[in-house]
């Protein structure tokens, strides 16, 4: 008995139901939802859910003319973390929202982009929990963006992730994202010239951290340092600061 | 006292760059010899030199010839070189330390102490604003030390901004031999400073 009741309740399905219509429930197997309005909810519950084969949600059935989905998992706990997100993504500010209910109020906005089409969120009872139109989302500015200058030897070249390219300079702390031209030319420098670069610093509005760099620009600085390259200016140059005293510098400084 | 012979990062205003390129010129002033041997000494030490774009500017507004500019930008983007930008970090750093300077009321007040030595009250104002600005750069960027030999608004602006300002044209602060410069004498530079402005 008790085998049978633990049997019973690994078998136990918690199923929700996301049910899309129209004003006019036009919502047909001709005119539903397309894959790409329906991708974005997918993922999100996929993140949500940790993509773990055995407990995570199935799509179990798709029904009403193409536009009730049926997701179901037998742990009760993605089903209650699932129902808060939908209900928050669609009832809460964008400010009390966390980033996955965020991400879920972007995912559910697209398929309601059309025709004044509304979603109704269904639970394992049948009940109907709530309907949500098309969601405004005001855009909330986290970062501002600021130019850094920095120089130094490039220190590491590449980046974890193959479609992307980094750097670091000696010194500055954040990994600098440049771009395909950038990389190329930048390869030839690591670790043997120093560069100056011109950054821009995505800073996180409330922390003051910077969250992203970005490469604007860059100088690799000629070999040598400040003595040898002064001393290298021609003696025409020089000749321009042919001065006498520091007073009558000071005084060229001010005219 | 400043110990000099062991300076790991410095910043150098435009009165000092030019210093060393007059003594590079041929200039037999006292002052300009000790910058460049000053420089020297720091470059072998691998010291970290700073320079402001508002130095740079300074700097390249001298002659009007054709490659000047290139050439001399060329020349300080070396290898033991920061060139830094006034951005949002330095405006910051403008403000917070520079309290004293920004403001018209502020301003009047520091500027009516130079009668004397700058009767043009508008050319004085600019001149406070980029000195402000060339300090502020030097400290949003980590340094500690300033050279200048602009006794008469560098110096008293980058020590009440609490930057340590290295002024080489009060020679007799500085405790050195012929080859060696080993410290300068903040106390001694107060005092000569005060002298020179009849304070």
């Amino acid at each position: 008995m008790h085998i049978k009741n633990q049997i019973a309740e690994l078998s136990k399905n918690y199923n929700i139901k996301f049910r899309f219509e129209d004003k006019e429930n036009s919502l047909s197997k001709d005119d539903g939802l397309r894959l790409s309005e329906l991708k974005g909810i997918v993922n999100v519950i996929d993140e949500l859910d940790g993509n773990d084969y055995k407990s995570g949600f199935v799509l179990s059935e798709i029904s009403g003319n193409c536009y009730q989905l049926q997701l179901s998992t037998v742990n009760e706990v993605n089903y209650d973390t699932l129902l808060k997100v939908a209900h928050n993504s669609a009832n809460k500010n964008e400010s009390e929202l966390s980033d996955i209910e965020k991400k879920f109020r972007k995912a559910i906005n697209k398929p309601l982009n059309k025709n004044n089409r509304t979603l109704t969120v269904i639970n394992n009872k049948g009940q109907e929990l709530f309907t949500t139109p098309h969601i405004e989302i005001n855009k909330v500015f986290e970062t501002y963006s600021t130019k850094k200058t920095v120089t130094g030897l490039i220190t590491k070249i590449g980046d974890f992730d193959m479609s992307k390219s980094s750097i670091q300079i000696d010194g500055y702390k954040h990994q600098i994202r440049v771009n395909d031209a950038q990389d190329s030319v930048l390869k030839d420098h690591y670790r043997n010239s120093s560069i100056r670069a011109i950054v821009t610093q995505n800073v996180n509005i409330t922390t003051g951290k910077v969250t992203s760099c970005e490469l604007e620009s860059f100088t690799i600085i000629k070999k040598g340092n400040l003595i040898e390259n002064l001393k290298g200016l021609s003696k025409d140059f020089l000749s321009n600061f042919k001065f006498d005293s520091n007073d009558d510098i000071l005084k060229a400084l001010n005219d | 006292m400043i110990d000099l012979t062991n300076v790991k990062r410095a910043f150098l205003d435009s009165s000092f760059i030019i210093n060393v390129l007059a003594a590079m010129a041929g200039s037999t002033d006292d002052t300009a010899k000790f910058c460049l041997k000053l420089l020297e000494q720091l470059n072998s030490n691998s010291t970290t030199l700073g320079v402001s774009v508002i130095s740079v500017t300074e700097i390249c507004s001298f002659p009007n010839k054709p490659n000047f500019v290139q050439s001399l930008i060329q020349a300080l983007m070396s290898d033991n070189v920061e060139i830094l930008q006034y951005d949002l970090q330095e405006a910051q750093a403008a403000r917070k330390y520079g309290n004293k300077y920004i403001g018209t009321n502020k301003l009047k007040s520091f500027i009516s102490s130079f009668n004397e030595n700058f009767p043009d009250h508008k050319i004085l104002r600019d001149h406070i604003s980029d000195d402000v600005k060339i300090v502020s750069t030097a400290i949003a960027n980590n340094y500690d030390i300033i050279l200048g030999t602009d006794h008469r608004t560098m110096y008293p602006i980058s020590k009440e901004m609490g930057l340590e300002i290295i002024c080489c044209h009060f020679l007799n602060c500085f405790n050195c031999s012929a080859s060696h410069v080993f410290s300068f004498e903040p106390l001694d530079a107060e005092k000569e400073y005060n002298k020179r402005m009849n304070k």
